[in-house]
C-alpha cells in the first residue's frame, strides 16, 4: 500500500515535470509570436539553464568574412603591413578535411569573436535608429562605429582577435616595438545567384569594410 | 437522456481505459533498451574523440596562457572561478577522459552520467566560442541520459532494483527519456525547417547556393562548380526545406521511418563531406537509433543474418548442390 503511494507520488512529479518541461521548451524554440511575448520574463530565466537554437543557416550568410590586420609604423599612419587572417585557416581546414580539428577550432574561435563584434555594431545601429528616428544613416553609421571602438576593447572577443594578433605578428616577423595594430572586418558578397555563372570580370566582388578598430600597440 | 448519459459513460470508460494503457506502459520494461547503451557508448566515444581530436589545440581552446580574451565562465547559470578551471585544464582534462571510460563501460550508472554532463558544461562553458549545434544537442541528450537506464547491455553490471516499485519509477524515468531525446531531435528538425520557411533564400529554392559558397564551409574544391548547377541548387534547397518540416510529423509511420531516416542520412551526410561539419553529423545520424524498438532491431538483425549467411554460403562454397539420395531398401 505504501509501495503504491510512492509510485503514485514519483509518477505525479516526473510527469509534472515532464509536462512543464516540453510547454516551456516548445515556447522557448517558437518564433516570436503572442504567446512567446506574454511569457518573456519566464523564458529568460529557463534561458540562462537550457539555452538553445536551432535557427541553422536561416537565413544563410549571403557574405564571406575577411578579417585583416593592419600593421602602422608607429611614426606615420600610413600601413606597413596588412594581412588578412582568415583564409589562410579556410584552406588548411578544406585542405586537412576531415581531419582538421586545429584549424576548425581557430576558425571557430575567430568567426564567433568577429560576429559578437559585428553584433554589437548591428545592435548599436538599431538602437540609435529607434533613439533617433529623424538622424541620417551616415550619423547612426559614424556614432555606432565610435561607441564600438571605445567599449569593443573590453569585450572578451575583441581581446581575442587582438591577442590573435600578437601570433601573426610572430609568424610575419613584424616588430612590435615599432608597429600600432588596427583591425578590420570586411564583408566580401556572394555574387547573388542569378550572376552564378557569369565570369569574376563581370560580377566584381563587393569587399565592404564593416568594422575598423582604433590603433593599438601591441606592446 | 438517456442516451447522452450511455455516450458520457462510454467516453469516460474509453478514457479511463487510455489512462490505465498510458501508466502501464509507462512502467513497462523500456522497448528501446537495446540501441539505449549502443547510444551510450557512442556518447562517450563522441566526448573522447572531440578531446583526442583537439589534444594539439587544448593550451589554445582550455588554457590560461591562449590568446583567447578572458571572461566569466558560468556552469549551470552559476559563476565560477574561471581563473582555476583555465589554470587546471590539464588536470580536469584527465579527469574527464576517466569519467568518460567509466560512462562508456557503464560503470558508476546514473551517477557517472550526472559527472559527464557536469563536464561537458564545465568544458562548454570555459569555450563557448567553438560551440554548434552538436554541442547544444548533445548537452540536453546528456541531460536525459542521466535519467536513462541504458545498463542492460555493454556494461560491467546490470542496473538490479530489489523493490518492484523502484524497478517502475526506473522504467517510468527511463521511458520518458527516450521519449525526450526523440522529441528533442524532432523539435530542432521542425524549428529549423520554420526558420528557414520565413527566410527569402530558402523560400525562393537558392539556400543551399549560398550555404554551400560560404569560405568558412567549404568541404571539397568541388562545391563551386557543383552550386552553379540550378536544378542542383533548388531541388537541394527544398528538398532539405520540406524534409525538417515533415520530419517530425511523418517519422512516427512505421512504413515511412525507415525512407524519413535514411533521408536525413542522406542530408547529413552531405552536410559533412561539403559543409565540413564532423561531429555534428554524426551524433544526429546516432540518435536515429532510437526510433526503433528492440523488436524492431531484433527483426532487421535476423532478417540480415539469414541474407548475410546465404551470400557468405555462395561465395564461399558457390550455389549448393542437390545432394545425392540413395534408395534405402526398407527391412
Amino acid at each position: 500500500m505504501k509501495q503504491n503511494w510512492i509510485l503514485k507520488i514519483a509518477t505525479s512529479i516526473a510527469l509534472i515535470i515532464f509536462v512543464a518541461y516540453w510547454l516551456s521548451t516548445i515556447l522557448y524554440v517558437s518564433p516570436n509570436n503572442y504567446i512567446r511575448i506574454q511569457f518573456d520574463d519566464y523564458l529568460l530565466q529557463f534561458e540562462s539553464y537550457f539555452y538553445q537554437n536551432w535557427a541553422f543557416f536561416a537565413p544563410p550568410p549571403q557574405t564571406n568574412q575577411r578579417l585583416y590586420y593592419l600593421f602602422y609604423n608607429k611614426k606615420d599612419s600610413i600601413p606597413a603591413h596588412a594581412y588578412e587572417a582568415l583564409q589562410p585557416i579556410y584552406q588548411e581546414k578544406q585542405k586537412k578535411s576531415p581531419f582538421n580539428a586545429e584549424e576548425e577550432a581557430l576558425d571557430y574561435i575567430l568567426s564567433s569573436a568577429i560576429i559578437i563584434t559585428t553584433n554589437y555594431l548591428r545592435e548599436q545601429i538599431k538602437y540609435l535608429k529607434f533613439a533617433n528616428p529623424d538622424s541620417s544613416d551616415k550619423f547612426y553609421l559614424s556614432k555606432a562605429h565610435k561607441i564600438a571602438r571605445e567599449k569593443l576593447p573590453e569585450f572578451p572577443s575583441f581581446k581575442t582577435l587582438m591577442n590573435y594578433a600578437k601570433l601573426i605578428t610572430q609568424k610575419q616577423n613584424i616588430d612590435l616595438k615599432n608597429h600600432g595594430i588596427s583591425l578590420q572586418i570586411h564583408l566580401v558578397d556572394i555574387p547573388p545567384f542569378a550572376d552564378r555563372n557569369k565570369v569574376p570580370k563581370d560580377t566584381a566582388r563587393v569587399e565592404k569594410i564593416l568594422f575598423q578598430s582604433a590603433k593599438f600597440s601591441l606592446e | 437522456m438517456f442516451p447522452y448519459y450511455s455516450l458520457l459513460l462510454i467516453q469516460t470508460k474509453k478514457i479511463t481505459f487510455m489512462i490505465n494503457r498510458f501508466f502501464a506502459k509507462l512502467y513497462e520494461q523500456p522497448k528501446r533498451s537495446l540501441y539505449l547503451p549502443v547510444f551510450r557508448v557512442y556518447i562517450a566515444f563522441h566526448l573522447l574523440k572531440k578531446l583526442l581530436f583537439q589534444w594539439t589545440s587544448l593550451e589554445t581552446l582550455y588554457g590560461l596562457d591562449s590568446f583567447l580574451g578572458k571572461g566569466g565562465i558560468y556552469i549551470f547559470h552559476i559563476a565560477v572561478d574561471w581563473h582555476w578551471f583555465l589554470a587546471n585544464y590539464q588536470l580536469l582534462t584527465f579527469l574527464y577522459m576517466i569519467v568518460l571510460v567509466l560512462f562508456a563501460f557503464g560503470i558508476g550508472k546514473h551517477f557517472t552520467a550526472l559527472i559527464v554532463l557536469i563536464f561537458v558544461e564545465i568544458f562548454q562553458g570555459m569555450n563557448s566560442y567553438v560551440l554548434n549545434g552538436g554541442d547544444n544537442l548533445l548537452k540536453f541528450q546528456m541531460i536525459y541520459m542521466t535519467f536513462c537506464d541504458s545498463y542492460q547491455y555493454l556494461a560491467f553490471s546490470k542496473l538490479k532494483f530489489k523493490s518492484a516499485v523502484t524497478q517502475k519509477i526506473s522504467n517510468m524515468l527511463t521511458n520518458l527519456a527516450v521519449c525526450s531525446i526523440i522529441i528533442h531531435l524532432a523539435l530542432v528538425y521542425f524549428t529549423t525547417g520554420l526558420h528557414k520557411a520565413h527566410a527569402d533564400a530558402w523560400f525562393n529554392g537558392v539556400a543551399t547556393y549560398y550555404t554551400l559558397s560560404l569560405e568558412r564551409f567549404a568541404g571539397t574544391r568541388y562545391n563551386a562548380l557543383i552550386v552553379k548547377n540550378g536544378y542542383f541548387v533548388t531541388l537541394t534547397t527544398y528538398f532539405t526545406l520540406l524534409w525538417e518540416l515533415s520530419f517530425a510529423f511523418v517519422v512516427w509511420y512505421k512504413k515511412l521511418r525507415v525512407y524519413v531516416l535514411l533521408c536525413g542520412v542522406m542530408l547529413h551526410l552531405g552536410i559533412y563531406i561539403f559543409m565540413m561539419i564532423h561531429d555534428f553529423q554524426i551524433l544526429y545520424v546516432m540518435t536515429y537509433g532510437l526510433f526503433f524498438t528492440d523488436n524492431e532491431i531484433k527483426s532487421f538483425a535476423s532478417r540480415l543474418q539469414t541474407k548475410m549467411r546465404n551470400v557468405f554460403n555462395k561465395i564461399s562454397f558457390g550455389t549448393p548442390k542437390e545432394p545425392e539420395y540413395t534408395e534405402v531398401s526398407a527391412q
